[in-house]
């Protein structure tokens, strides 16, 4: 991963972590107000409910009482006093005071409990009423929450007993109003909360029923464990359930409780938090989009950033990959006061500097060549000077001391001077040669035919009697022919060979051997000589560098310069004392160019 | 064991295998019952003053009435329920061959005589002549195949020798005769595509469905044009409605339950019918395994009580199908409530799930309480039941026993046959002549129906009207008698209403 990537993440991880953390203290913060305001909301309503019980059950306590002041009941109450009194009249009585009051329920029920006439359920009369025996234990002008059983079931209402006497006979009028649908929808009721009444079973083996605003509703058993608690506790409770599709409700239940504070039912008074989910998951959702919005914007903004903070960098590594491929003068421009510019000022002097010391390292290096050239020639020079000298000297001192002897002396002399001045010509002309290495001539050429014929050539020094070398040859013969100049190609064996043998002046094993490769062929030639040094190894193929006493230094310099020549690699291996083995892979289709001549 | 004042018919009486003889009879009968007319004609002439002064018949006007249930059609095609709106004012606009008079007995309409032949399997009908439908054109024997041929496939009809003649396929045609007294057998002219001409005393003047019916007086009727000149009723008012609209002289007739004739104000005409409506239970999907368990609902039932109260005394209470007025025997079929045998029999009856289901008509709120009742009644005696209203909703589970308002006219036998036909239950009937004659084959019917506790007998009820002072009818003719509604036979005097239709 390149340091650009990194940075990119890291800008990009803490965006979003910023807008992470900053969603999640958004959220935390608004279900905390919004819960605190649901809590509130149900509160209130159950605060209006309770003012609603308490007006809706004085107004239950006047129509009651005026009915049993209208003029119709006390008739009724005369006519209980005589001895067969006939009730078909009243039959509708109760439904009229019921729809003249806007109430609904009314009985008319005589003082033995028998039901005169009934609004909720007019068959009913002649029977007894079902709570006739608590009539007794209520107080007049006091509403009270009561079951009434209908004909289609139980009913809660809130009631209101009151009394109209004639005589020994009393009438007694039961009136109230239903707590169903109708009531839930009178109370107001912000938006996401429901109410429901529960009624409780009218009978032990009975159903209970659930009420909302508009009617009756379907059982809901994930309201079972509240209701449970409530008639457990007989108090209010406030539980969070889920119903069947998963949500959150906060139920808030109130008990209603009768006479004998007996629980008869339950204000459940419901709010979803699916207000709270939809915000939340508005504020989720937004949180997210600013997230990916600001990881985009961090994206975005850290490439931007990335790319002028990195783009120096880039031209540091690019100028240091330049360096290590050889171009020491490369130089980086950037243009900027941190730390990056003065890494590249000291990257650019540190080039200036690499070439500095290089030029100066050539520099020396060709003085010291020079030194070197000059030191051999000097060396080799001197060899056949002093003897030109101190022949010249002795034909100088035979004609003044000897001038009998001197044709003698001069004639001796003059071959020997002859003899130095051909040495120091065959000098001359090696230098030539090295200096003049011709072009390859380029044809097909049978490397292994080469090597046979030059160790025909080798054979009488191979076989000499006092240090013999024996010869290993392995000659591959899928080799085959290659493109080379045939007669440099033998030089450079011949140069080789003949390194070998002076590396064994005490005899040895030389090796020499071709092998195919995929591309090329392969020339080893190896000797079991006294090995290389490895400063001599680093050293062995600089022109006028030898180890031997009598050596121009030229001999390997010139089988590089051919092997290069043709294109070719030349590499050795040695240890001291173990020998050492030269290796040339030529190939078969060498460069255009014909290798690194003039380079 | 026949009716009292029960008004002689001149519809030839369905005799016996001898082709042409009835109306031979019927002839003979005629001639020999004329002095009896004319004695009859005097003696209405001598009654005639005792018809007020301000309820002589008088043409013209307008009867306005209203009533509680609604029509959504006025096709005599469309077959009525008997004794509901419809069938009663179907025969105001539509008439068959023959018809029924208010004692059930097939009188003739269209036709003027028929002939039983072919061993029974032809009727022949001769028709009445001058008789003209709403639009003008005449009635002959061919309007009449026109008109009748496409309504029971069992019979071929053809026109012969100026005569209408019904063969039976196969079978008899006897049933044939109170078929054709149906105002599904009414003898119409298509007018138009969904419009058809009668040949009844008014013509259809306007109809919307649920809401009005104007019927106009039909000047070329054959038996003479009615009094009034036009017709309105207005349908599905309420009870307190056509009360405020009576008293307002906004309506001129009524239609009051007799359960609430107690109730109406002192100053309304009031007339009531005979206990012409059987309120009884009917359990038509019985099994024999529930016989325990209806005779416990009927020994659980206080007949007196729903009487009493719910019924407000009006009618009585009854154990028998038809009433005491029509067959003298009716006393003999108790119903008095006897709680220990009702109890005695619901604990040999396994316990249902959801107990015992009770229907009645949502429109018909006496029936409504008679069911509330019902369940109480029957809690005492151990039976769990409720109501249910009807029509049911879709799906739901048919009841187990329905609160029925079956109307009963005077035609005894014909009575029994509605009642055996609403219960699905075929039962030995009476020959209508012999019901007349030998009251044992009609207590016996009675008795076979009942014996088959698929019916529980409640309470007999009249049927009540209220009228305005403007309403007319002659007394010797009391057209309220039997619950029926002629408007052909009353008349309204000539003071202008003071509210006219909104």
């Amino acid at each position: 991963m390149t340091f650009r990537t990194r940075l990119l993440l890291a800008v990009a991880g803490a965006v979003a972590a910023g807008s992470i953390i900053g969603t999640w203290i958004l959220l935390t913060t608004t279900r905390g107000v919004l819960e605190e305001q649901d809590e509130q909301r149900r509160l209130t309503i159950v605060g209006q409910f309770r003012r609603e019980f308490q007006s809706r059950g004085a107004e239950v306590v006047r129509r009651a009482t005026a009915i049993a002041r209208d003029e119709s009941v006390i008739r009724i109450a005369i006519a209980l006093n005589q001895e067969e009194p006939d009730f078909s009249p009243y039959f509708n009585s109760g439904s009229e005071f019921a729809r003249s009051q806007s109430l609904d329920f009314v009985e008319l029920v005589r003082s033995d409990g028998r039901i005169i006439s009934s609004a909720q359920w007019p068959a009913r009369f002649g029977y007894r009423h079902p709570s006739f025996a608590l009539f007794g234990k209520m107080e007049q002008g006091t509403p009270f929450l009561d079951r009434q059983e209908l004909p289609d079931g139980v009913a809660l209402g809130l009631f209101s007993l009151a009394h109209a006497t004639a005589g020994d006979q009393a009438v007694l009028v039961l009136a109230g109003i239903r707590l169903d649908e109708r009531f839930l929808a009178s109370l107001a009721l912000s938006a996401g909360m429901r109410l429901y009444l529960h009624l409780e079973p009218g009978a032990p083996g009975g159903e209970a029923r659930l009420i909302d605003s508009a009617g009756l509703s379907k059982p809901r058993s994930y309201f079972r464990e509240v209701i449970t608690d409530v008639r457990r506790q007989n108090e209010e409770v406030v539980r969070t359930v889920s119903d069947e599709t998963g949500q959150q409700l906060s139920v808030h239940a109130l008990p209603l409780r009768g006479q004998g504070e007996k629980m008869l039912g339950a204000l459940l008074v419901v709010s979803s938090t699916a207000e709270l989910a939809r915000i939340t998951s508005f504020i989720r959702t937004a949180g997210a989009f600013a997230a990916a919005g600001g990881i985009l914007l961090g994206i975005l903004l850290g490439w931007w950033a990335t790319r002028n903070i990195t783009r120096p960098v880039q031209k540091l590594v690019s100028g240091a990959h330049k360096v290590a491929g050889g171009q020491w003068d490369t130089r980086v421009y950037v243009f900027s006061d941190d730390e990056i510019g003065e890494l590249a000022k000291s990257f650019n002097q540190m080039t200036s500097q690499l070439v500095d010391q290089k030029e100066r390292l050539v520099q020396a290096e060709r003085v010291a060549a020079w030194r070197e050239l000059a030191r051999r020639l000097a060396h080799e020079l001197k060899n056949p000077l002093f003897p030109l000298q101190i022949t010249v000297e002795n034909m100088q001192r035979a004609r003044a001391t000897c001038p009998d002897d001197f044709d003698e002396v001069f004639e001796e002399s003059s071959r020997a001077i002859l003899a130095e001045l051909a040495n120091l010509k065959n000098i001359i002309s090696r230098f030539s040669d090295f200096a003049k290495m011709p072009q390859p001539e380029i044809q097909t050429v049978d490397l292994n035919e080469i090597a046979r014929e030059l160790l025909n050539l080798f054979q009488s020094q191979l076989g000499r009697t006092d240090h013999p070398v024996r010869c290993e040859v392995h000659l591959d013969g899928s080799v085959g022919t290659i493109r080379a100049d045939p007669e440099q190609i033998r030089r450079v064996l011949q140069n080789l060979v003949l390194n070998a043998l002076d590396a064994m002046p005490e005899g040895g094993t030389l090796g020499l051997r071709t092998r195919d490769e995929s591309d090329g062929v392969v020339l080893e030639v190896s000797d079991s000589g006294v090995g290389l040094t490895e400063e001599e190894r680093e050293r062995i193929f600089t022109p006028y560098y030898t180890t031997k006493q009598h050596g121009t230094g030229l001999g390997l310099a010139i089988v590089q310069s051919i092997i290069s020549d043709h294109g070719g690699r030349i590499s050795v291996e040695s240890q001291p004392g173990k020998g050492t083995t030269f290796r040339i892979r030529l190939f078969r289709n060498p460069p255009a160019n014909g290798g690194n001549r003039g380079k | 064991m026949r009716p009292p004042d029960r008004t002689s018919s001149l519809a030839p009486r369905r005799s016996g295998e001898d082709d042409g003889l009835s109306g031979g009879r019927a002839s003979a009968r005629r001639r020999a019952s004329a002095p009896w007319i004319a004695l009859c004609g005097a003696f209405l002439v001598f009654l005639f003053p005792i018809v007020e002064a301000s309820s002589r018949p008088v043409y013209g006007g307008k009867l306005r009435v209203q009533m509680r249930s609604t029509l959504g059609e006025f096709n005599p095609a469309v077959p009525a329920v008997p004794g509901d709106a419809k069938s009663a004012l179907l025969p105001l606009v539509f008439e068959g061959l023959v018809g029924t008079d208010e004692g059930g007995t097939v009188v003739p309409k269209l036709a003027v005589e028929w002939r039983i032949g072919q061993g029974g399997q032809r009727l022949s009908f001769r028709l009445r002549t001058n008789v003209r439908f709403h639009d003008g054109s005449m009635m002959n024997e061919a309007s009449v195949l026109e008109s009748l041929r496409t309504l029971d496939a069992r019979y071929q009809m053809e026109a012969r020798n100026a005569e209408v003649v019904f063969t039976a396929g196969d079978g008899s045609a006897g049933d044939l005769l109170r078929q054709l007294a149906s105002p599904r057998w009414a003898v119409t002219r298509a007018t138009g595509p969904a419009t058809a001409a009668g040949t009844g005393p008014f013509s259809l003047a306007g109809f919307e469905p649920g809401k009005r019916i104007v019927l106009r007086a039909f000047e070329g009727y054959w038996g003479g044009r009615p009094f009034v000149d036009e017709l309105e009723i207005r349908m599905g008012r309420s009870e307190r409605d056509q009360m405020i609209d009576l008293q307002l002289n906004r309506a001129d007739l009524i239609d009051i339950p007799a359960t609430d004739a107690r109730r109406v104000g002192s100053g309304i005409r009031l007339p009531v019918s005979e206990p012409v409506d059987l309120i009884a239970i009917v359990f038509r999907n019985r099994r024999a395994s529930d016989e325990p368990l209806v005779r416990a609902i009927n020994h659980s039932v206080d007949r007196a009580s729903i009487h009493q109260i719910i019924a407000q005394r009006q009618g009585s209470p009854t154990g028998a199908l038809l009433p005491q007025w029509l067959t003298g025997y009716a006393f003999l079929f108790t119903g008095s409530r006897d709680l220990s045998l009702a109890r005695r029999l619901s604990s040999s009856v396994p316990r249902r799930t959801g107990g015992l289901t009770l229907g009645y008509p949502s429109s018909d709120g006496f029936l409504k309480s008679v069911a509330e009742r019902l369940t109480l009644d029957l809690r005492e005696a151990g039976l769990e039941a409720r109501t249910v209203a009807l029509p049911a909703p879709p799906g739901s589970t048919a009841p187990d026993g329905v609160l029925t308002r079956i109307r009963l006219t005077a035609d005894a036998a014909g009575s029994l046959e509605v009642i055996s036909t609403l219960l699905d239950q075929p039962a030995k009937l009476p020959d209508r002549g012999s019901a007349l004659d030998n009251p044992q084959d009609l207590f016996e019917g009675e008795a076979g129906i009942l014996a088959s506790w698929r019916v529980v007998p409640l309470l007999h009820l009249p049927v009540s009207f209220g009228l305005s002072e403007r309403v007319g009818y002659t007394r010797l003719q009391d057209v309220f008698r039997f619950g029926q509604w002629r408007f052909e036979d009353i008349w309204v005097q000539p003071t202008p209403a003071t509210g006219g239709t909104p």
